[in-house]
């Protein structure tokens, strides 16, 4: 007999513990979804309202977009030393943009940067793990927009899509499942690389350790990552 | 869902971050809280689909009211269940259709200790049905106390009573069950 309940039998307590009717996993996702859509403007407008948040934001942009360093920034890759301006530079932004369609279409917008770094990351040779952070961006990225715009069109998914077209083909499909669902856990480790070579491209070699195997510069010296872009 | 209670810290963090227009911290407090919300109010609606639909009404009512929360004053699980509460009793205005008693029922009468075997073997879903029977105060007690896991003096606080009333609620309600679940066990024998 607990101390509190005292007053109710064990067997009462046990027998409502079990009656509590949980959501379906699907009545979950579409409530939260009705909440959230309904709110998402609100919550920028109450953003954009704050008078602290808007003075930093805007003097962040200002300053980096006077100072010419964002535009330097804006090719840099993670790991780079100008890729915090870079990120920096994008939350400025995004935090002083008015709710609705130019706000939902920046966020698309980040989301294919995301994925336009993870793919040149890959393309460069670059470290599994740094691909592997990168491909988590890329789902934060689309997952950041889907909570403010909904789940993406087919149309603005491409559009992601489209910013890695260049990444080998491993790379590629790593990118298009962060893309497409974004909830779902990473497949096959780094998404980048890994054992099998299904893709037909010859880029797996089955040496993740040694790096990314899409990459050239890895496993590409027979038939080359760049035969998988 | 784990329905232990959450890190009162992390629920605390969530709420200052929602508080100051959060949406993703808010979406965090709908998944804390959702399952919880949506347990009391099927006590409170016929069908899960009202269910869900007052589910939502309660949480973008929170989003509204959330900048004038008090972390000082009620838990915040205490705090979504009076909007909880209150949107079931609009629901329930708008949509007379359940007998809610408001009344204490007729099973004041003495009833000498609930008969543990026969509730033992009570399926899930004729409990649910007898905790809708109860009065609204005792299946608020009832829910809060066992699916929300508040203690008496949370829960009284949310309820706006004290805790020996709480207590009396909450004994009535047991009472009752027993009864209803007896008579349900007897009438299949």
């Amino acid at each position: 007999m607990s101390t509190d309940n005292d007053l109710m039998p064990d067997s009462v307590t046990e027998a409502l513990a079990r009656s509590s009717e949980r959501m379906t996993d699907d009545a979950h996702a579409r409530v939260r979804h009705t909440v959230m859509s309904s709110i998402r403007h609100d919550s920028r407008a109450r953003y954009f309202a704050s008078i602290s948040h808007r003075i930093a934001a805007t003097a962040a942009a200002i300053g980096l977009l006077s100072s010419g360093v964002a535009y330097a920034a804006d090719n840099a890759l993670p790991g780079q030393a100008l890729y915090e301006i870079k990120r920096a530079a994008e939350n400025a932004l995004v935090a002083i943009l008015p709710p609705g369609a130019l706000e939902n279409s920046v966020l698309v917008g980040v989301a294919g940067r995301r994925a336009e770094e993870a793919a040149n990351l890959a393309r460069d040779g670059a470290a599994d793990d740094l691909i592997s952070d990168a491909i988590g961006e890329v789902r934060a990225a689309v997952k950041a927009a889907e909570s403010v715009a909904g789940p993406l069109s087919g149309e603005e998914t491409t559009r992601i899509e489209e910013r890695a077209q260049d990444a080998p083909v491993q790379t590629r499909e790593a990118i298009s499942n962060a893309v497409n669902a974004p909830d779902s856990a990473p497949t096959g480790g780094t998404g980048a690389s890994g054992p099998s070579d299904t893709s037909g491209d010859g880029s797996g070699t089955g040496s993740g350790s040694q790096g990314n195997p899409d990459a050239p510069g890895n496993s590409g010296d027979t038939t080359g990552g760049a035969g998988a872009r | 869902m784990d329905r232990s209670a959450s890190d009162p810290r992390k629920i605390a963090r969530l709420v200052q971050r929602a508080r100051k227009g959060d949406v993703v911290a808010f979406g965090h407090l709908y998944d804390e809280y959702a399952d919880r919300v949506y347990a009391f109010l099927r006590t409170r609606t016929r069908t899960p689909h009202d269910a869900e639909d007052v589910t939502a009404t309660v949480f973008l009512k929170a989003w509204e009211s959330i900048r004038s929360y008090d972390e000082r004053g009620l838990p915040f699980s205490a705090w979504l269940y009076r909007i909880a509460r209150n949107a079931a009793v609009d629901e329930h205005r708008r949509n007379v259709r359940l007998p809610v008693p408001t009344e204490e029922p007729a099973s004041e009468q003495a009833i000498d200790g609930p008969d543990e075997a026969v509730i033992a073997k009570v399926d899930t879903e004729k409990l649910r049905q007898a905790v809708r029977m109860l009065t609204e105060e005792q299946s608020s007690v009832i829910a809060l106390r066992f699916w929300w896991d508040l203690s008496l003096k949370e829960t009284a606080e949310a309820m706006g009573k004290n805790e020996n009333a709480v207590k009396a609620l909450q004994h009535r309600a047991t009472r009752t069950l027993a009864r209803m679940l007896q008579e349900d066990g007897r009438d299949e024998h």
